[in-house]
């Protein structure tokens, strides 16, 4: 088997993988930074401005608004889509029938493509016929109609809530996938030492599937960065540049006033913080999370 | 185990009702309001639960223009390319990672394991620049090409491969097979369950795109439905014609709906239980 033409057969076999990311995802990634040192319209020839591009960014009143208005998205959209999306794999893990239907359903909105999700919210949102309004009068959480996408803190959430109502299920599946991974004989071992319900889970259940959570929870982040689909289409950064997170500022930056230094800056800075958290992750898997190895 | 309903149950059952039709709401109303006849709705105040005046002028309205022809055939015909490639490299590059011996292996997996880290914004603007330079904007390479490998997929088979019998391999080198021969006839037809979730995951992405999409593509030739959607909305901004942009909506949710329907068992097989051949 080690004869040397081997070899060949693997780098041929990842050759189109790794033509791909080399040019498809590092050479962008390091011309970005160069580019992010750059002060250029996409006309002129570009010149270097140093970390010029990031400081004016780090001095600039919009931008801290706008790392403020993504950090409440992301962690609003990444603890509810944790919460609910664990809630609904548990309860999917433990019923004995119709799991199969609830659980297309729950997955249903993954699939549906953003773009149009949103066309369906703007109606949702409706001041008077939506939908939204309707139930939250009838069920007296609110005394007056909203005009949600025209008001400043309720367009956040409204971009928010369609992003947990999409990507839920998705996350919704990995988990229920590491729950049914559990060994059965560790359920039993539980009950017979008289852990139940709420016990057993916070015990038992949650340090089993502890792994797949954080990756989980890593992924969701990194997804809710990305935030751009809905807000382009039911708010364009408003109102009042209310819902400009990073990924939508970075658009603007780039193709709509074409300061590329500065767009790849934001990206960078995105990709810092993403670079951070991964750390933060790694590090406290391995000091939180017992029996990594060898159970599965 | 006991297989019967349990009143303790009850509540779990409740919590999945609502889950449920808070997924089926918003496709409810999308199906309703895109069959309404729009002078009614218009007149019509409170929720619309029920289609108002029942017309199919919408659909009627937005299947006469061509363009909605061409991004659904752009759609279509890009989503596809693309989620075959996109299975064919990560299923090469993945099995090789487990089950051919070659020298660099380590760096390799590493290189490609990161890209999942590398959010694509990050990358949009010299991903621009580069396709501009390659002459590929405004075209179905620039809309294929990114979407061609990904670290995710490559992971996805080298986990599913690591349980590939070697004795199958060297069984099938004995009769003479190359690796490739091997990889094609034996290996991949043992990998339909990754392949279909792969394959379906990466439609379902490319099937919404639009980031992308709005930024390499400015030629109505290649409009993918997404754009659509966007210059539908645009153009319907100030009529308030809701029946029409509720069937665009439609339009571009119901194909993928029927393709994830078809495909949701031996998905849900892979992706939950983690084995498609149990």
């Amino acid at each position: 088997m080690n004869k040397p033409s081997s070899q060949y057969w693997g780098w041929g076999f990842v050759a189109p993988v790794v033509v791909g990311v080399a040019i498809l995802n590092y050479w962008p990634a390091i011309h970005a930074l160069w580019l992010s040192m750059q002060s250029w319209n996409l006309l002129d020839a570009p010149t270097f401005v140093g970390l010029d591009n990031y400081r004016e960014l780090l001095a600039s009143d919009s931008f801290w608004m706008t790392v403020k208005q993504t950090s409440i998205y992301v962690i609003g959209v990444v603890l509810l889509e944790i919460v609910l999306a664990l809630t609904i794999a548990m309860s999917l893990y433990k019923v004995t029938r119709g799991k199969k239907v609830f659980q297309i359903l729950s997955f249903l909105p993954y699939v549906t493509p953003a773009l149009a999700v949103s066309l369906i919210f703007a109606w949702l949102y409706h001041p008077e016929q939506g939908l939204i309004n309707a139930v939250l009068l009838k069920t007296s959480l609110m005394s007056t109609p909203l005009a949600w996408l025209y008001t400043p803190w309720s367009a956040l959430v409204a971009v928010m809530s369609l992003e947990v109502w999409k990507a839920t299920g998705y996350n919704m599946l990995l988990l229920l996938g590491a729950l049914q991974a559990i060994p059965k004989n560790l359920d039993e071992a539980a009950m017979l030492d008289g852990a139940q319900g709420f016990k057993k889970a916070w015990l038992v259940t949650l340090p089993q599937i502890a792994p797949t959570l954080f990756l989980v929870g890593l992924m969701t982040i990194i997804h809710a960065l990305q935030a751009f689909d809905a807000i382009y289409l039911l708010t364009q950064g408003g109102p009042n540049r209310a819902t400009t997170v990073l990924a939508f500022a970075l658009y603007e930056a780039a193709f709509q006033r074409f300061e590329l230094g500065q767009a790849t800056a934001i990206g960078y800075i995105m990709f810092s913080v993403i670079a951070v958290l991964t750390l933060i992750q790694w590090y406290a898997r391995k000091h939180w999370v017992w029996q990594e190895e060898g159970v599965s | 185990m006991n297989k019967a309903l349990s009143i303790r149950q009850l509540p779990l059952y409740l919590l999945l009702t609502l889950v449920a039709i808070t997924s089926l709401l918003p496709m409810w109303e999308m199906m309703v309001l895109s069959l309404s006849d729009n002078k009614v709705l218009m007149q019509s105040q409170g929720v619309v639960l029920w289609p108002k005046g029942f017309s199919l002028d919408a659909y009627k309205n937005l299947l006469s223009h061509s363009s909605i022809w061409i991004a659904l055939f752009n759609s279509l015909v890009v989503s596809f390319v693309a989620s075959v490639g996109h299975v064919l490299s990560s299923a090469l590059a993945g099995y090789a990672l487990v089950q051919l011996p070659f020298r660099g292996k380590g760096i390799i997996t590493l290189m490609i394991l990161l890209t999942l880290l590398l959010p694509p914004q990050v990358n949009i603007v010299p991903l621009f620049l580069l396709m501009k330079s390659a002459g590929l904007l405004n075209s179905y390479g620039a809309l294929i090409i990114p979407a061609l490998v990904s670290g995710f997929g490559v992971m996805l088979f080298r986990q599913w491969f690591l349980s590939f019998p070697s004795s199958l391999k060297e069984a099938s080198t004995l009769e003479g097979c190359t690796p490739l021969e091997t990889f094609w006839y034996v290996a991949l037809p043992t990998a339909t369950s990754p392949m279909i979730s792969l394959g379906l995951l990466s439609f379902i992405g490319l099937w919404g795109s639009f980031l992308w999409p709005l930024v390499a593509i400015h030629n109505s030739k290649l409009v993918t439905l997404p754009l659509f959607l966007a210059q539908l909305k645009q153009q319907y901004r100030d009529v308030l014609d809701w029946p029409t942009l509720m069937a665009g909506a439609a339009i571009a949710i119901i194909p993928i709906v029927i393709v994830f329907l078809i495909l949701q068992k031996p998905f849900f097989k892979q992706v939950v239980s983690g084995d498609g051949s149990k």
